[in-house]
Formats: structure tokens, sequence, C-alpha cells
């Protein structure tokens, strides 16, 4: 008489050829008494005898590559196009810091696209009359000049555009998160998904600006993402009052 | 040498240096084992198709988080595995969509494989309603082949934690396949 059936961990385990010979041979003698056990074992190996149909190869419908190369602002030649030139040849490798201006790109293109996105979505059809960004915005603090700023030149830096944006941004954000409730499950994802690409793509932007403080080009980046930020955090507290 | 010899590490570095060529050469060779993952873990084509992209996306932003301590197919299946939980746990939910190629097989083929396809795609389906954790244990497991303690550095796991995890997985499968 056959006391305990076999646990199904030990049935997987001697499937899978985790036992040693001993457990084996152990496991082989109670199935020859046990047909409970042999139903069992028959049954683990039928699921990993349909589970073995899973693993072949998967491919996309369609070639996925053009939108990537998009979001990681590539405007390299495509493999196909390189393949002939790179024959023995080792490209040369950009710098560091164009490295991150491509990640600037790319993230920027992301944000730009995810803003873009939550306008189509139909904020916009939802806020108030008049709520124009291009009213709104405040003008660019890049490009004037400071008179009077320690340093001599009076130029705008990025301690200067942070000093300037980062206390409206923490109080609209404030604002933001006491109303979010009002914002729907769907929409306050959403946004919190675009603020975080906009976050993201600031936090590149600083990050290229350490290397290359005096970049105009990055400053103003900078500047606008600052007032991308904020016209997005006053568009959700406006959905939020409504 | 030409990008397809060229080994993933040396196409690795070059990407690292922002060679997006490079980038789109392991793109080309990885891209059906991430796409693999995606679809066994979410079982609908054009979210892991989605999930593929953001990927690849996430590889080019942490290529320089690559030690070359492990082999690049295994760094870039555990991003694969973590873009996947990330979007489940911020979806909270599963959205079941029949898979449409399988879908077209089964108008196709005749009854023997109709029953075929009728049964994987209930495995799959059964596959996409485990608990996120465990079914990444299973596809990495079961579908990918991958060791329990490769599963456990992928997961950031414990490899006991592992085997329960594939143990609960596989029992919740057999239960749910069971007529």
């Amino acid at each position: 008489m056959i006391s305990r059936h076999l646990h199904r961990k030990k049935l997987y385990a001697y499937l899978e050829d985790e036992v040693d010979s001993a457990a084996r041979r152990s496991i082989e003698g109670h199935l020859e008494r046990c047909a409970s056990c042999r139903g069992r074992l028959a049954e683990a190996q039928a699921l990993l005898s349909r589970l073995q149909d899973l693993t072949g190869p998967a491919t996309p419908s369609r070639d996925l590559w053009p939108e990537i190369e998009d979001q990681v602002g590539g405007a390299e030649p495509s493999v196909r196009s390189l393949e002939a030139s790179h024959t023995h040849v080792k490209r040369h490798a950009p710098t560091g810091q164009r490295q991150i201006r491509d990640r600037v790109r790319g993230r920027w293109s992301i944000a730009a696209a995810a803003t873009l996105l939550i306008i189509a979505g139909g904020i916009l059809a939802t806020v108030r009359s008049g709520s124009n960004p291009e009213e709104q915005r405040s003008a660019p603090l890049v490009g004037r000049t400071v008179p009077g700023e320690p340093g001599g030149t009076g130029t705008v830096t990025a301690a200067d555009v942070d000093g300037v944006y980062q206390p409206i941004i923490a109080r609209l954000r404030h604002l933001v998160d006491e109303r979010s409730e009002q914002l729907g499950w769907d929409l306050a994802a959403s946004a919190q998904d675009d603020l975080a690409s906009i976050g993201a793509a600031l936090a590149d932007i600083r990050e290229a600006l350490r290397l290359d403080p005096d970049s105009r080009e990055l400053l103003e980046k900078l500047d606008e993402g600052y007032q991308q930020h904020i016209w997005l955090l006053e568009r959700l507290a406006s959905v939020a009052r409504l | 040498m030409t990008f397809k010899e060229t080994p993933d590490e040396e196409l690795v570095r070059w990407a690292r240096d922002g060679d997006v060529a490079a980038l789109e050469a392991l793109y080309r060779a990885h891209v059906d084992g991430v796409y693999a993952i995606c679809l066994r873990m979410v079982g609908d084509e054009c979210r892991a198709e989605e999930l593929t992209q953001d990927t690849w996306v996430r590889v080019w932003e942490r290529l320089g988080s690559f030690r070359f301590e492990s082999s690049f197919p295994t760094w870039l299946y555990r991003v694969a595995t973590n873009v996947v939980l990330q979007s489940e746990r911020s979806q909270r939910r599963h959205r079941w969509q029949p898979l449409r190629r399988q879908a077209l097989e089964y108008d196709r083929q005749p009854q023997a494989e109709t029953q075929r396809v009728v049964d994987r795609v209930a495995l799959e389906r059964a596959i996409t309603r485990l608990p996120v954790r465990a079914r990444a244990v299973l596809v990495l497991h079961d579908l990918k082949g991958y060791s329990h303690a490769e599963v456990a550095a992928t997961l950031d796991i414990a490899e006991g934690t592992s085997r329960a995890h594939l143990f609960f997985a596989r029992e919740q499968l057999r239960r749910s396949l069971t007529p």
C-alpha cells in the first residue's frame, strides 16, 4: 500500500532531470506502483510539452526600427546602408557631449510628442476659452540680459533659468496634486507620464549644460522645457478646477 | 567585418558612444528575442510591439549601465522584462485580445491543427492571467530556457523565490487548462 503520493514539485524536478540518481530510483519505484502519481506525472509532462510549443521564434508583424530611431533621436544612416562602408572600418565614435545632445534630442522629441498628444487628447476642449499657451507663456528668459547680475556679463545662466521657473512649477504642482482626484484616472496617469518625459528631458538638458554651460541652444531648450512644463501644469490645474 | 559579424560587445561600445547604426545592428540581431518575451508576457501582438519599442529606447538610455559582466542578451532581456513589469504595474489590468495572427491561422487550418491552435491560444491566454511576477518567471524559465539562477539575477529575486513562483505558475496553468 502506498502511504504518500509524490509532490508535484518532485515530479517537475524528475521531468527536468533535477534530481540525483537515488531520488530518481525512488521516484521511479513509486511511479511503478502508483497509478495516481503516474497520472499526475502525465499531466505535468503534458503542460511542459504545451509550454514547449510556445518556445518557437516570434517576430513582430512590422519593422519597429524606424519608430525606435525617431525616439532615440538618431540621424545616423541605417545599418543596411552602412554595412558596405563598415567593412573592416571602425566608425569614428562621437564625443560624449554629442551623445548627450543626441539623447536630449531624443528625449525632447518624446516630451514634445507627449505634450502634443495630451493637447490632441482633448484637454483643450475642456479648458476655458482664451487659454492659448502662446498668450500665457512668459517671454523666454534666455537672450535677456540681467543688469547687475554678479559675474560681469549679465547673461542669463542655467541657474537663473532654474531659479525663475522652479518655484512656479512647485506651486503649480502642489495645486495639481491637490486637485488630482478631479482629473480622472486616465488623464492623471497620462499626465504623469508626460510630466515624467518632460522632467527627463530637462534632466538631460541640465546634464548637457554641465558639459557645455555657454551653449545658447541648450539654454533655450531648458527655457522652452520649463515653459512646456508650466503650460502643461496650468492646463491640468484648469481642468481640475472645472 | 560587417555589422552582422561584429560581436555584440563591440556594437554595445559603439552604441554607447552615440552610434545609432550600432544600436540598429543590435536591434536586428535581438529584436525577435525581445518581442517573444513581451508577447508571452502580455499576450497581445500590438502591445508586445509597443513594449519592444519601449525596450529598445530604454536600452539606448541605459547602455551606460551595461557593465559587460553578463552577456548582452541577458542584460537586454532583463531590460525587456522590467519594461513589461513596469507597464503591467502602471496598467494594473490585463487587456486581453486574441492574437491576430493565430486567429488567422485558425481560419486556415484543418481540424486537428485547429485544435492545436485553440490549445495554444488557451495556454497563452492562461499565461497572461498569471500574477505578473509568476508570469515573468515562467516566461524566462520555461519559454526562454533560463536557469533559476539566471531568472533570479534577471528579476532581482532569490533562486528559491524563482522556484516558488515557477511552481505556482505551472500549477495555476494546469488547473486553468484542466477541463
